[in-house]
């Protein structure tokens, strides 16, 4: 049993045992696991090893696992109630851990959630929308590289003035920072996460269309904003790749309006709106499109 | 010197901490608010890897209000392989926010290449085990100009081919590798009841000279295991294990509350820091003659600047 076998081989059975449950039984019965190769040695190593321990532990794991998910996603966890076990057992067993932390795990669960939501109907009505929601505030959180590009943020000013006295539309090019998420939501989740942060299940709530804005201070933390349907409209379509009055055409036909003079006041509407959200940090500006060689284009 | 040429901290240098909390985010404002009763925090390292600024923030604030410590729980010391440098480099970041006086990780594996368990697995109690132990921790010893301890962790059965007792193999690669051992005095009372051992007898055979930090929490039965959840008060018979072993602890600097479940009132936890110290007064020579408050407020200790390293009393 002992033999000249490296610890590691060893060890990463081991490890994939624990993981799962399927393998474990087939090596306890004296079978081959499978999903990976063992040698004999390692094989009579875990045999040899309290089956019934190794069980618990296994189940320990998992317990783990679904504790870093319901720290990172607490409403959504809150908001599956009986679900969230048998839920939590498919997912170990579809998607094995690979790394340790929370956010890896977290966004793997949700991912997972994702795709069994999208594939069948699950109640609370809401539970998609609280998903979606709380997996961009994880990722905006620990994906954000907090290296303002400083030099664009500089030239906001004088381009901003050109654009409030009505000048610079087409070489004025806004762009959303990357840390910045538009959501479009068919609940408002606020009250509703509200109620899951105390503990609530909200049962009846009527679908209302919401625009959900999310942007990381320079701290790190991320800051949501409920936004309407023009700002989120306008947030979007900074690509960085369209001109102000590329976007503002887009936008014209988007909400109709035709003549100059509508189109007039939407752009100084789109002007003022544009000052604020740079402001907030959610926009840059540039004189220059940021397709490094991609033709400005509006899809 | 250490690999890297830098000087090993002698025993002597290690600051006396005293009595202090594992820091918790949701204890974060009655901890602040309480700073007077806590001697010293335990931050988790990785709470603090690949996180948002305001993670850096505030391991520097809560550096100016307490003396720190740092304690990791996926350096994987005994993964048969090499050191995972990169995780080494984020410790080595995290630990100079936070003006660590030492870093802690356990003596234990926690991933292999592609997988990773996320809890801390059990070792076989092999000499070849301890070696890979050894060799890796000297590698950490060498990256960091403060102390590194391993801690003994929980473990629920033993690994085959175990030919070393759990105390001999933790007494090897603590003596061999030259680190400090972090005890954890709840994970004695778990394995001694889990795998059905004499915990007196086996704190006899720990390095006890090499123990500078005490572990203590308190865990729950589920299916005639006892768990290590760190979600209870410290049992009585941990607390016993306590008053057995410091005054044989030449070393020690500093014994701390887990708490990460289950959170209660912040006066409880006080209240038990203070039974802690009370169980100490007697046996832990540092304590003698100090009453049960003795930190004073990060102002007076002159904004939090760390204090010169000192040999204990006694």
């Amino acid at each position: 049993m002992e033999g000249n076998v490296s610890e590691i081989s060893f060890q990463t059975a081991f490890a994939k045992l624990l993981i799962d449950g399927e393998a474990r039984a087939a090596v306890a019965a004296g079978s081959a696991p499978g999903s990976f190769e063992i040698s004999e040695a390692d094989a009579a190593r875990l045999r040899a090893i309290d089956q019934g321990r190794m069980g618990l532990y296994a189940d320990l794991l998992v317990m783990n696992r679904l504790a870093k998910a319901v720290e990172a996603l607490p409403c959504t966890t809150k908001a599956l109630g009986e679900h969230l076990w048998p839920l939590t057992l498919a997912w170990n067993h579809a998607s094995p851990p690979v790394q340790a932390r929370k956010y890896d795990e977290a966004m793997a669960f949700g991912n997972y959630l994702l795709e069994t939501i999208g594939s069948r109907s699950y109640e609370p009505t809401y539970l998609k929308d609280v998903l979606l929601y709380e997996m961009t505030r994880l990722e905006l959180r620990y994906t954000t590289v907090h290296e303002p590009p400083a030099a664009q943020a500089e030239r906001c000013p004088a381009l901003l003035e050109e654009l409030a006295r009505g000048e610079g539309y087409t070489r004025v090019y806004p762009e959303r920072a990357p840390h910045t998420r538009v959501l479009a939501l068919d609940h408002d989740v606020q009250p509703i996460m509200e109620e899951l942060v105390q503990g609530r299940v909200p049962t009846e709530v009527e679908p209302r269309l919401t625009y959900a804005l999310m942007a990381v201070d320079r701290g790190g933390r991320v800051q949501p904003f409920a936004v309407n349907l023009p700002t989120a409209a306008f947030i979007s379509a900074a690509t960085g790749e369209a001109s102000f009055a590329e976007v503002l055409t887009w936008l014209a036909q988007v909400f109709q309006e035709e003549t100059p003079e509508q189109i007039q006041a939407l752009g100084a509407g789109l002007a003022g709106l544009c000052a604020a959200l740079v402001e907030q940090g959610v926009i840059l500006l540039s004189d220059h499109p940021a397709s490094r060689g991609v033709e400005p284009a509006l899809n | 010197m250490n690999a890297d040429g830098k000087r090993s901290v002698t025993l002597d240098e290690i600051p006396f901490l005293g009595v202090g909390l594992g820091f918790r985010q949701d204890l974060k404002g009655a901890m602040l608010s309480n700073a007077h009763r806590i001697d010293f925090l335990e931050l988790v390292t990785d709470q603090y890897m690949d996180k948002p600024p305001f993670k850096e923030e505030e391991a520097k604030a809560l550096a100016e209000q307490f003396p720190l410590v740092m304690h990791g729980v996926d350096l994987s010391i005994g993964t048969d392989g090499p050191v995972d440098r990169e995780y080494v480099g984020k410790m080595q970041k995290v630990a100079a926010w936070s003006r660590a006086r030492w870093v802690s990780d356990h003596l234990c594996f926690t991933r292999v290449p592609g997988v990773s368990i996320g809890n801390l697995t059990p070792l076989a109690f092999t000499e070849e085990a301890a070696a890979v132990a050894i060799r890796n921790t000297r590698e950490v010893m060498a990256a960091f100009d403060v102390p590194f301890l391993l801690e003994n962790i929980s473990y629920y059965f033993r690994v085959p081919p175990s030919r070393l007792s759990e105390a001999e193999f933790i007494q090897c690669v603590i003596r061999e590798s030259g680190c400090y051992m972090l005890l954890d005095l709840a994970n004695v009372q778990n394995n001694a009841i889990n795998n059905g051992y004499d915990p007196f007898a086996f704190l006899n055979q720990m390095p006890l000279d090499r123990v500078v930090q005490i572990h203590l929490a308190g865990g729950y039965y589920h299916q005639g295991i006892l768990l290590d959840t760190h979600s209870h008060r410290v049992p009585t018979d941990v607390l016993d294990l306590l008053a057995h072993v410091a005054p044989r602890l030449p070393n020690l600097k500093a014994v701390m509350i887990e708490r990460d479940q289950e959170f209660p009132p912040i006066e409880e936890l006080l209240e038990e820091l203070d039974q802690v110290r009370e169980v100490l007064a007697s046996r832990w020579t540092p304590l003698h003659g100090r009453p049960a408050v003795t930190r004073p407020s990060g102002a007076e200790r002159g904004g939090g600047v760390p204090s010169a390293p000192r040999a204990p009393a006694g």
